[in-house]
């Protein structure tokens, strides 16, 4: 589903992703670990396309398109969906507005006619207690006035309306406290499916206790220094990211 | 954001630029006394109106064309060098639906004013009575008789006149003389028709009343006169809206709007404005001069303005409202879009005369292309007026650098028991805004259209339900892609 | 001085006395250029800025020469001057006496250096001669094109870098003089801060207050450097006999800052033009003001900054008190340039009404051209909270001290602004001096 091979990419003519190489197939839960200033973030935002990232070298495949090719709401209608760190404030735009346009445009990509109305607020109702989201949070304006987790929740509730081949959580962990993270968490479970991919990025293994992940990847300096199986999170937790710096380095040394 | 995206939306279309093949009457070009005299004849006014016009007339000679203190550029108008006189053929207002000219009808429909009571009543807009209004004559008003069963009055201002002299008589120029200003002495001297409205005492309209203005004969200007006179305890809703053919040359809309609320009433009037803007290059397009003011004459009365300003070549407008009556309201709800080399200039002035009085001032202006978008407006506590209370808040929103928005409060304030709070903030439309957007599959230009939407919600909110509808399209249309 | 031989200003113009009217054929001081700008100025009025102008609509001007004026021959009458007034050792001051510049009594710290130029052009220091008599545009206003015109002397002033010291001057003008006509001033100033460089200077007058009937119409232009930092306290307290038109030109290049605070606490009649320019990026300015009016007394408060590069800064709190049957008018002007992107200018105008009387005029303009702006303004205009009065009067207060408390409290967020502690404390006291004459009663 998603090939990312020795992807270069940064901001301003600086490297941040230096070699990042990736593959996710249909189904499978994807967790990425790193310290801060690995590139995460970086990573989440050059596979969305936000304006400012630059890609050096390297190829992103989705779907069998080239990623990079496309535009951010083009990379969206193909089903990439990315659960923001910090989901911006839209004033005065309803969230029920919003939704039913994304879904429009997304549908209209791929031929389809525009939403029936009854079906668009059952799905609504269906979808917001999922995520335990009040019903009054879907008619108040994108992000405005929501709390932190609230925020988050609505990302997620987003996530499950517009139904995206591969969703990218950006440590949508941050800052929740545990019933949030239990309830977000939850969310994403649910949505789970054999055709549904899921990269989860985050700082601290606490959320991959909710969120089983197939595999985990230990990104230091803009690339994955170590894969391994949902226990190397717990591994990470233990000894933390300097473990990783060192037996990465004598690596290194050993190739060198 | 993308030079294509602003490229993109300075060509949208104007979408009522096309002309009907009406056969019209008009004046010769100029105005001279005759032609005062023509025009009142023409309508086979009474004495006392013709006398009015003269007056007025008189009044208009000794006054040079206002050109510096307002925010708009253009050049020199050539009064001389315009219709004052223009009506379909043979027109007359009637009051049987096969009487009017097909065409006419064709011409309203496609605008998609239905003028058949009967389609309305099953269509969508059935509860909206229309008086149109084509050129200087009005041409249909529907519903009538419904309205009369009530004792309310609608009709067309002349048949006003006609019908009833001493209502017309004992309101006209009590709220905005012609006096006034330069374009409401023009007015005054040869306003052609327009839409009377009477509601008498303790009345709830039980239907949107609303005038449909069409400029159509080329090289005329449009004069309309709206007179609404809310008695005791009675509360209309008033829309006005108007389009007008793409033409090369710039065409002259100086209209007058009175409105008299009388104790306890209230008066909402909703305006979606969209008369031709001229082209890309700013070619063409209406001069918007128009005044317009209501007077809160009565204890506990409320006018409230909504406009949603998106045509015109060049806007100058300051709806207001004169709160006399103790504990009387006024409202000011605008949003004002400009594009491509529109020049706009509008606000309200809210005169706090009575007791206890409140207003409440929300504007949101617009600029896109290179245009020009000014808030001007006046709030004033007279001394004497006790606790008074104002809240402005002016927010305006550029789109690219090359055009300008700008702020003029004037607040004057002579009462110490006044509260006068006015807001205003510059703003763009956030690239995370836009990115968050297309990351949920929803691409720039309708990203634009839904948080321009969004901005000017609480001005929206207030215009009738289909109003809204029609006014959210617009704004869409006239901003389409337009992101700096 | 040259013969004064050229009409300047026309006949019709009622309220502005004869000798006004001519000037000299050129000025001994400023360049060719912007006196014929000065000129061309006089010569567009037709009447003295008033109601029809919309820069002077609530200040009309016309009554503001008394018609015995006669403008005071600062040059002439310099060696009159007493030469053994008291001299406070201590501070650093200017000093000028009826409108003459007294160097025996100025004192200043080395990198502060002053010229006073009144004979011919070669007087007009280097670093001064391409933005003297410019950096206020005589091209604009009636009263500071007259200025440009009149005044007889101008003192330059040179801020060079220091080490690290924080260094303020008193910049002090007696006004003391018995004569038995109106004297008509017209004070002129420039500043000049090099790159790096830092003073803070604190203008006010000590006017004798029974003698003669005093105008002022003064321009002070101001040159901030890259990366200098200036301040410019303007107190105004002369009193009953006193009437002013003060024009504050600056000029901000890159990375300066400039603070600027008009204090008007006791002026029967007074007008402020305040003009900045961001002309580089990064400049910052500060602009602050108070005014107390009560009887009849008048105070209009005019700002414009112009943010003319990217990356500039602009703050502006001015708060109004008024009481009696005085009339206070702010009004301020922020105009952003097209390239003028990540401007940050905000502007906050606040008047009380302690009287019914009393008639406050507000007008925050905003006029932006660039679109990637942070700019907004708010005003309001009330009066004291009841509440809070109430309840300074529950713990034991009168009447007028929880007024006079709450009147403080409401000029303190401009005072506090003050970098200099005795301009504050002595402001602070004026304050509360003239709350205490019984400007509270209501």
């Amino acid at each position: 589903m998603l090939q990312v091979k020795n992807l270069k990419a940064g901001i301003e003519g600086l490297e941040i992703l230096k070699g990042f190489s990736l593959e996710i197939r249909p189904g499978e839960v994807h967790a990425i670990m790193g310290p801060n200033g690995s590139g995460k973030s970086t990573l989440a935002n050059v596979l969305s396309g936000r304006e400012g990232y630059e890609v050096f070298e390297g190829s992103v495949r989705f779907s069998e398109k080239d990623l990079m090719e496309l535009s951010p709401e083009d990379r969206a209608r193909e089903g990439l969906f990315v659960a923001f760190q910090y989901p911006v404030e839209i004033p005065g735009v309803s969230n029920i507005n919003f939704l039913r346009t994304a879904i429009n445009e997304i549908r209209n990509y791929h031929n389809l006619p525009p939403i029936d109305s009854k079906e668009f607020l059952s799905r609504v109702k269906e979808k917001q207690a999922m995520v335990e989201l009040q019903m009054g949070l879907a008619s108040r304006s994108v992000n405005e006035g929501f709390s932190g987790g609230e925020k988050k929740r609505n990302e997620v509730f987003q996530m499950a309306m517009l139904e995206p081949k591969l969703a990218i959580l950006d440590e949508t962990d941050s800052g929740l406290d545990i019933d949030a993270l239990r309830i977000v968490a939850n969310g994403v479970n649910q949505l789970r499916s054999p055709e549904r991919s899921f990269l989860v990025i985050t700082h601290y293994q606490r959320l991959l206790d909710y969120i089983v992940p197939d595999f985990v990847h230990v990104m230091v300096d803009g690339k994955i220094v170590k894969s391994g199986p949902k226990e190397l999170a717990l591994e990470l937790e233990d000894k933390g990211y300097d473990w990783i710096r060192q037996e990465f380095a004598s690596s290194i040394n050993k190739s060198n | 954001m993308s030079e294509e995206i602003i490229n993109e939306i300075t060509s949208s279309e104007y979408k009522y630029g096309w002309t009907s093949d009406i056969e019209t009457e008009t004046a010769p070009k100029g105005l001279s006394e005759d032609i005062v005299r023509f025009i009142s004849a023409k309508k086979q006014e009474p004495e006392w109106l013709l006398e009015y016009r003269l007056k007025a007339f008189k009044h208009w000679k000794g006054l040079n064309e206002p050109r510096h203190w307002a925010y708009l550029k253009y050049g020199a108008i050539d009064f001389q060098d315009i219709i004052y006189y223009a009506a379909p053929k043979a027109s007359k207002t009637v009051d049987s639906f096969d009487e009017v000219d097909p065409e006419l009808l064709r011409t309203f429909e496609k605008l998609g004013i239905s003028l058949e009571e009967q389609k309305r009543l099953v269509g969508m807009q059935s509860n909206v009575a229309v008086d149109a209004v084509i050129d200087s004559v009005s041409v249909k008003t529907t519903f009538k008789e419904t309205l009369a069963e009530k004792g309310i009055v609608f009709c067309s201002f002349s048949e006003a006149v006609k019908e009833y002299p001493d209502l017309v008589k004992k309101y006209l120029g009590t709220v905005v003389p012609y006096t006034d200003n330069f374009y409401s002495a023009l007015n005054a001297a040869v306003f052609s028709d327009g839409s009377f409205c009477y509601i008498p005492q303790g009345v709830r309209c039980p239907m949107e009343l609303s005038t449909y203005f069409r400029i159509n004969a080329s090289g005329t200007g449009q004069f309309e006169r709206t007179l609404i006179v809310a008695d005791e305890g009675s509360f209309v809703s008033y829309l006005e809206g108007c389009t007008a053919p793409m033409r090369d040359e710039n065409q002259l809309h100086a209209a007058v709007v009175e409105i008299v609320a009388h104790k306890n009433a209230e008066v909402k009037y909703s305006t979606v404005q969209n008369w031709y803007p001229g082209d890309k290059d700013g070619k063409g397009g209406i001069y918007n001069f128009v005044t317009k003011r209501g007077v809160c004459l009565g204890d506990y009365s409320k006018i409230s303005w909504t406009q949603v300003e998106t045509g015109s070549a060049i806007t100058w407008k300051y709806p207001s409202v004169i709160l006399k009556g103790h504990h009387s309201v006024g409202e000011f709800y605008s949003v004002a879009v400009t594009n491509n080399l529109q020049q706009a200039d509008t606000g309200t002035k809210m005169l706090h005369i009575g007791n206890n009085t409140r207003s409440t001032i929300i504007s949101k202006g617009i600029s896109a292309g290179k245009s020009n978008n000014s808030y001007r407006g006046l709030v004033r506590v007279a001394r004497g007026a006790k606790n008074a209370r104002n809240f402005s808040q002016c927010d305006s929103l550029l789109m690219g650098n090359q055009c300008g928005a700008h702020t003029f409060p004037y607040i004057e304030i002579k009462d110490s028991s006044a509260i006068v709070e006015h807001e205003a903030t510059t703003s763009k439309i956030g690239e995370d805004q836009i990115f968050y957007c297309n990351q949920r599959g929803i691409d720039t230009e309708k990203a634009v259209g839904l948080i321009v939407n969004g901005y000017c919600k609480e001005v929206l909110n207030q215009l009738p339900m289909e109003f809204a509808v029609e006014a959210q399209k617009l704004l869409s249309i006239s901003l389409e892609g337009s992101v700096g | 001085m040259a013969a004064e031989k050229e009409l300047v200003a026309s006949e019709a113009i009622a309220g502005l006395p004869s000798f006004l009217r001519n000037a000299p054929k050129e000025s001994v001081l400023v360049p060719q250029e912007a006196w014929k700008k000065a000129v061309d100025t006089l010569a567009r009025f037709s009447e003295l800025p008033g109601r029809s102008t919309e820069e002077y609509k609530y200040t009309d001007t016309d009554k503001f020469f008394p018609s015995d004026i006669k403008q005071v021959d600062v040059i002439a009458s310099s060696n009159g001057v007493s030469h053994n007034a008291s001299v406070d050792e201590k501070s650093h001051q200017i000093v000028f006496r009826n409108g003459v510049f007294v160097e025996t009594e100025t004192r200043l710290p080395n990198h502060i250096r002053v010229t006073w130029g009144s004979k011919n052009r070669s007087e007009v220091p280097q670093y001064a001669e391409a933005y003297f008599a410019s950096t206020s545009d005589p091209g604009v206003d009636f009263f500071a094109a007259l200025n440009t015109i009149r005044f007889h002397g101008a003192l330059f002033i040179e801020v060079l870098p220091s080490e690290g010291l924080e260094s303020s001057v008193r910049v002090i003008h007696h006004y003391d003089s018995d004569s038995s006509v109106s004297e008509l001033y017209f004070p002129r100033m420039f500043i000049h801060a090099h790159p790096g460089a830092n003073a803070c200077f604190l203008q006010w007058a000590n006017n004798k207050p029974n003698g003669p009937e005093r105008r002022v119409v003064g321009v002070t232009e101001i040159r901030a450097c890259k990366n200098s930092k200036i301040c410019f306290y303007r107190l105004q307290h002369e009193g009953n006999n006193f009437a002013q038109i003060q024009d504050l030109s600056v000029l901000i290049e890159e990375g300066g800052e400039v603070d600027t605070n008009t204090l008007t606490i006791d002026c029967v009649w007074v007008r402020n033009n305040l003009s900045i320019r961001l002309a580089g990026r990064d400049a910052t300015a500060h602009l602050n003001g108070l005014f107390i009016t009560a009887g009849r007394q008048h105070s209009d408060m005019r700002t414009l900054v112009e943010h003319q590069a990217e990356f500039c800064k602009s703050n502006q709190v001015y708060k109004g008190v008024l009481a009696g049957k005085s009339t206070g008018v702010f009004n301020g002007r922020i105009f952003v340039f097209k390239d003028a992107q990540k401007t940050d200018a905000y502007q906050s105008s606040k008047n009380i009404l302690l009287t019914d009387d009393a008639s406050v005029y507000s007008k925050p303009q905003l006029e932006i051209f660039a679109d990637d702006v942070k700019c907004s303004h708010g005003s309001t205009t009330g009066q004291l909270s009841e509440d809070a009065q109430f309840y300074l009067q529950s713990r034991g207060l009168s009447k007028e001290s929880a007024r006079s408390l709450l009147v403080s409290a409401f000029a303190s967020e401009v005072l506090e602004t003050l970098k200099n502690d005795e301009l504050r404390k002595i402001a602070t006291e004026l304050v509360f001096e003239k709350m205490n004459k019984g400007l509270l009663v209501s």
